[in-house]
């Protein structure tokens, strides 16, 4: 037996420190994984006694059933047991099939109006609000705490009440209600998470480009903002994702007109079939999308690059 | 332009950070404003840039009174501690970044910039990034981007202290070099009194928001106004011996415990001293002799407490009874702990203070 040099006990710890990685990989892509291969699965496929990992029997019809609505698809699942089913469908996704466009179209523009709507407006409310309680203090030490108080409640605690006051100015199903819902549930993220950022850009950086002959607000749009684009991004990706996956808000304030993709997603749901894995699995592959896209778009920003604010060594 | 305050003063709520601030600049003139941190030297910077509001009291450039006008018309310029440099910018970016606010035109943007820079030894970085910047070059593109706009005053709040001591001394002569150059009305925020010194012609000495001395550096090293400056001014900081003064015979003792000190020789000025009892007097820590022999007759006996070498000179801490009295001598003299010497304090140098008022008696008689 050779003596274990430092070297080979430092090699052993690269390979255990490889497999503890490649776990926690396989751990969380699996899921990803387990859902790309049930949306191709036939439905037979979807909850059999023993797993099955990749199927033999491949095919598109779940994203057929997806983009078309379950009444259009053709040779799909539901042809096994029947027209039945698509009468049997609750709710929104066979409707707006009804109107000659994809079943997933209005779904989608909904989502992507109030999540971009929604994240849009709370990045720039947030934003100002952030700069206010940054460098004014706004509000003293208690105030930006007092902004997270309403995401201490249990969600459902706030939603039921914000149901009865939209359902009294009519903003249930609405875009707007929606909006506005999503816009006030994100705001404190937001807020909290740029102020991170403006803290970091000494406000030196703003004062001498006041005194170069900046506007208190050209000196924060062209200073402040620019070094805090990465923070910004970064948060504004944050706050899409919160959005584009939430449902107790979308669900409780949505009737038959404002469907976004999560609720869409609750109602693939038979009563002769159960859950429909595998639309579901093949709307939650085109739902992850959008949410890829947007995050490769702002991927540049999220680089943080230089130094933040003034060079300090 | 004349720079004027007039009775400034800032509060934040309970705290006054500037006091019935009265100064006077000359056009032209570089002035420091010099103080331990937290006694109100950038509140006041910051009032005559406009930044803060005064809370009472007003900012007068030459006749105008500037109170309610924005920073960005008050063409001040400003060097903060910091550097508030764009990082991301270039270095031509940022020197020209006033210049472009205010929509020069391009040609002469480059004309000026490149003017700027040779000025202080930046032409040959103007197109790097500011990432790859040593700290003095950092300064002195702050310092470039500042002057670009020809403000009618530059503020600069302690510019130099975030550099090591090589570079420190470099930037200073080269801010000396620029305001024997351009001339400018200078403000110069410090609480190194070497620096303060060494580029102002008068400094003007802060403590807790309050004026204490506005004088050239040798009326406050020499005279200092009132005990804090006394003890503020002087590396290492003077000596200050709190005692009485006691009349015996026909001299004026100065007596702290056993110790005694003639200082018959300031006359006059001891009578009006003789009604205030608790009294101070301060000696730089370099005008104590010490000698090994007692050459005059009121020389004192003294034990050496402890010696600290500081290259060519050396601070020896001297015991006097109760009292430790700090000398400054060179490092030739061979001096041993323990051992006993005689000290002279040189009673023609000395500031008689009233412990009360804490004003120098000196001037204040006088």
């Amino acid at each position: 037996m050779s003596k274990r040099s430092y070297w080979e006990e430092n090699k052993l710890l690269k390979a255990f420190r490889f497999f503890a990685i490649f776990i926690v990989v396989v751990i969380s892509l699996f899921p990803i994984f387990w859902m790309f291969s049930t949306s191709l699965k036939p439905s037979y496929e979807w909850t059999p006694a023993t797993p099955i990992w990749i199927t033999k029997n491949g095919t598109l019809n779940n994203y057929q059933t997806v983009l078309l609505g379950p009444g259009r698809a053709k040779g799909g699942w539901h042809e096994l047991v029947g027209g039945e089913l698509t009468g049997s469908m609750e709710g929104g996704a066979g409707k707006v099939s009804l109107k000659g466009e994809s079943a997933l179209f209005m779904p989608l523009f909904t989502s992507l109006l109030v999540c971009g709507s929604a994240t849009a407006l709370s990045i720039i409310i947030g934003m100002l609000a952030a700069y206010a309680i940054s460098r004014y203090k706004f509000g003293g030490n208690f105030f930006s705490f007092f902004i997270l108080s309403a995401r201490m409640f249990p969600p459902i605690a706030v939603v039921i009440p914000l149901v009865i006051m939209f359902s009294i100015v009519g903003l249930l199903d609405s875009f707007i209600g929606l909006i506005i819902a999503y816009t006030g549930f994100t705001l404190p993220f937001s807020v909290w998470m740029v102020k991170s950022f403006i803290d970091e850009v000494p406000k030196e950086l703003e004062e001498a480009a006041i005194v170069d002959g900046m506007t208190n607000f050209q000196a924060i749009l062209k200073v402040t903002v620019p070094l805090t684009r990465g923070g910004i991004a970064a948060t504004a990706l944050f706050v899409f994702i919160i959005n584009w996956g939430e449902f107790l808000v979308a669900f409780l304030l949505s009737a038959t007109k404002v469907i976004t993709i999560p609720v869409l997603l609750s109602k693939y749901f038979t009563t002769v079939q159960g859950r429909l894995y595998g639309p579901q699995a093949a709307l939650g592959i085109i739902a992850s999308i959008p949410v890829i896209i947007f995050a490769f778009i702002i991927q540049k920003h999220l680089v943080r690059g230089l130094t933040f604010g003034a060079v300090k060594r | 332009m004349i720079l004027r305050l007039e009775n400034l003063t800032k509060q934040f709520g309970d705290l006054v950070a500037v006091k019935d601030l009265n100064l006077t600049i000359e056009e032209g003139e570089i002035i420091s404003l010099l103080g331990p941190s937290g006694c109100g030297k950038t509140t006041t910077l910051n009032m005559i840039a406009g930044f803060e509001r005064a809370t009472a009291g007003k900012v007068y450039f030459d006749d105008r009174c500037v109170n309610d006008v924005h920073p960005k018309e008050r063409n001040v310029g400003m060097v903060f501690q910091e550097y508030a440099i764009f990082t991301t910018m270039t270095v031509f970016q940022n020197i020209s970044f006033g210049l472009r606010v205010r929509k020069v035109p391009k040609a002469e943007i480059r004309a000026e910039v490149r003017r700027i820079a040779e000025n202080l030894n930046l032409e040959k970085i103007l197109d790097r990034n500011v990432a790859n910047l040593n700290l003095s070059e950092l300064q002195r593109v702050a310092l470039a981007r500042t002057i670009s706009v020809k403000p009618s005053v530059l503020l600069l709040d302690e510019p130099l202290s975030n550099l090591d001591a090589a570079l420190r001394e470099r930037t200073r002569v080269e801010l000396k070099r620029f305001h024997n150059k351009w001339g400018i009305t200078m403000i110069y925020v410090t609480h190194d009194q070497l620096e303060a010194i060494s580029l102002a012609k008068r400094i003007a000495v802060m403590d807790s928001g309050m004026l204490q001395q506005f004088g050239t550096a040798d009326e406050i090293y020499r005279h200092p106004a009132n005990l804090f400056v006394a003890k503020f001014i002087g590396n290492p900081p003077s000596n200050v011996v709190r005692g009485e003064v006691v009349k015996k015979d026909r001299s004026y003792m100065f007596k702290s415990g056993e110790y005694e000190l003639d200082i018959s020789m300031h006359g006059d000025l001891i009578k009006k001293a003789l009604k205030g009892n608790k009294l101070a007097i301060s000696f730089h820590t370099e005008d104590v002799k010490i000698t090994r022999s007692r050459n005059q007759k009121n020389s004192t006996p003294v034990e050496v407490f402890v010696v600290e070498l500081l290259g060519y000179d050396q601070i020896i801490d001297l015991k006097v009874d109760d009292l430790i009295i700090r000398a400054l001598v060179p490092s030739s003299m061979e001096v041993k702990v323990d051992e006993r010497l005689f000290m002279d304090i040189p009673v023609d140098k000395i500031n008689l203070f009233d412990l009360e008022t804490e004003k120098n008696i000196f001037l204040t008689a006088g």
